[in-house]
């Protein structure tokens, strides 16, 4: 299917549609929008995506950066009415049926990203992954910490880092994220990485603002960055 | 290596000492950056760098040391889609050991967009004129005018735009006008916005690695020498060697 843009309205409809979702409204997708033209505007490129299953937030963010890398598009990480339009057309993925066949869409910016509000513009569950792939794009595997999870449940590990742009931006500490919290064989967050107990992803989060005061960390390695960890951390870098 | 923790004597760099500023030409979007840190207890050899960032888009530009800045020729930001909501931060770093953070200033935002030459061409009115065997003056009787011979070929703004005539002409024109403005005039104010003088100290200031702070009234050799550092600065700023260069070896291979 070609990619759109919801427009003013499409935006409103879908808002609305997801509140009513929350208070127990209908579950039936509102697909149509799709390529209503009243709820839609066109992109300037031809880009197609189609309908798939992504076991993770890696795999989402690595198919659309590819359809969109290869379409010429790069700078489309602000562009609210793209990402709102893809959570739509990937609703199933986004927001799957669960228990009892309900659906629990969460908080509005799940899905309709707030991109002027630094605390909430990396939950968007398919812009926020792309973001963190797209500025790790020379080596997307550094950042499997905040995109090994199910993309509908991206989970405390994230909430920490993401939100911190000094730590999601810097290649060292990505690094040693991963190193510490992604299971090498299944590729899934370790036991305790998340929470607050000690040497999880809040942890990590605390120690790298000491850190920021007194080094820069920009040129550090995963490897200098991890002998100089307290020793809280040792039990997830010994796995 | 990162070798210990207890580093502790972070300097803070004011904001007033970092001027940043975006351009945006041929559709590319870049900064200049005009720091001054001279005045800090530094060590002239601590290395200094300039970082953008906005959410998850990041990028760093090496400025060269504290006693010798020296801005990347390449500053565009080209990870970043507009200039809305992009901040700085300024970091300098220990010369042999870069993990080492001596001093900082972060969350800087940019000064408003200079579309372009629009700042130039607001300040020097370009005047086809009759100059007989002279190519080109400069008007200082008011606000300086470019005054170029209409007569010596077929479209004289397009030879006042050719890289050889920016090359050359240009930094000369602007030596002229800031000796005219502090020996002349002897005027120092940078802020009053609707004095010529005023707009013309400011577009030097702004100019990367030039001291914002300019030689008092009766020093007219210090306020030359600042003159001559804010026309080496506005050439560099705009790579006019290897503008001229580029031009001039075309000129010989056709």
């Amino acid at each position: 299917m070609r990619v759109a843009r919801l427009n003013e309205k499409g935006l409103t409809t879908f808002a609305g549609w997801l509140e009513s979702l929350k208070a127990g409204g209908s579950l039936k997708v509102p697909t149509a929008m799709l390529n209503d033209p009243s709820c839609t505007e066109p992109m300037n490129v031809d880009v197609n995506v189609q309908p798939r299953v992504f076991a993770s937030r890696f795999d989402a963010a690595e198919y659309l950066h590819t359809r969109f890398t290869s379409a010429g598009l790069n700078e489309i990480e602000r562009d609210g009415g793209l990402w709102a339009w893809l959570s739509l057309y990937y609703f199933d993925e986004v927001c799957p049926l669960g228990k009892g066949g309900l659906r629990k869409p969460g908080a509005l910016a799940r899905h309709i990203p707030e991109l002027a509000n630094f605390q909430r513009y990396y939950r968007h569950l398919l812009a926020g992954p792309y973001r963190i792939y797209r500025a790790h794009r020379d080596d997307p595997k550094r950042a499997l910490a905040l995109l090994c999870q199910p993309l509908d449940s991206p989970g405390d590990i994230v909430e920490q880092i993401a939100s911190r742009q000094e730590l999601v931006t810097n290649r060292g500490i990505m690094g040693l994220a991963t190193r510490l919290y992604v299971d090498a064989t299944t590729q899934r967050p370790k036991p305790g990485a998340g929470g607050k107990g000690g040497g999880s992803a809040r942890r990590l989060s605390d120690v790298i603002e000491q850190f920021d005061l007194t080094w820069d960390l920009y040129a550090a390695t995963p490897d200098e960055l991890g002998s100089v960890m307290p020793k809280e951390f040792a039990r997830f870098l010994k796995n | 290596m990162i070798r210990k923790l207890n580093y502790t004597g972070r300097i803070k760099i004011n904001r007033t000492d970092v001027r940043l500023a975006t351009r945006v030409s041929a559709g590319k979007l870049s900064f200049d950056a005009a720091l001054q840190l001279t005045h800090y207890e530094l060590p002239a050899e601590a290395l200094v760098f300039v970082e953008a960032y906005r959410q998850t888009t990041w990028m760093r530009f090496p400025f060269g040391s504290v006693a010798a800045l020296q801005p990347p020729s390449d500053r565009e930001l080209h990870e970043f889609d507009s200039p809305d909501g992009i901040l700085f931060r300024v970091k300098v770093t220990q010369a042999h050991d870069e993990h080492i953070l001596l001093a900082a200033a972060d969350r800087i935002p940019l000064a408003l967009p200079d579309e372009g030459n629009a700042d130039s061409e607001s300040l020097l009115e370009f005047v086809p004129a009759d100059l007989g065997d002279e190519m080109w003056q400069v008007e200082l009787d008011a606000e300086p005018r470019l005054l170029v011979n209409k007569s010596a070929v077929p479209d004289c703004r397009q030879l006042a735009l050719s890289p050889v005539f920016v090359a050359l002409v240009y930094p000369a024109v602007l030596r002229q006008i800031l000796t005219f403005i502090l020996i002349n005039h002897g005027h120092r104010d940078t802020d009053d916005d609707t004095d010529w003088r005023s707009k013309w100290l400011r577009f030097a200031i702004l100019l990367p690695g030039v001291d914002p702070d300019i030689p008092e009234k009766d020093a007219d050799e210090e306020a030359l020498r600042w003159a001559d550092d804010a026309v080496l600065a506005f050439a560099r700023k705009l790579s006019l060697r290897e503008k001229f260069s580029a031009a001039w070896e075309t000129r010989e291979a056709a």
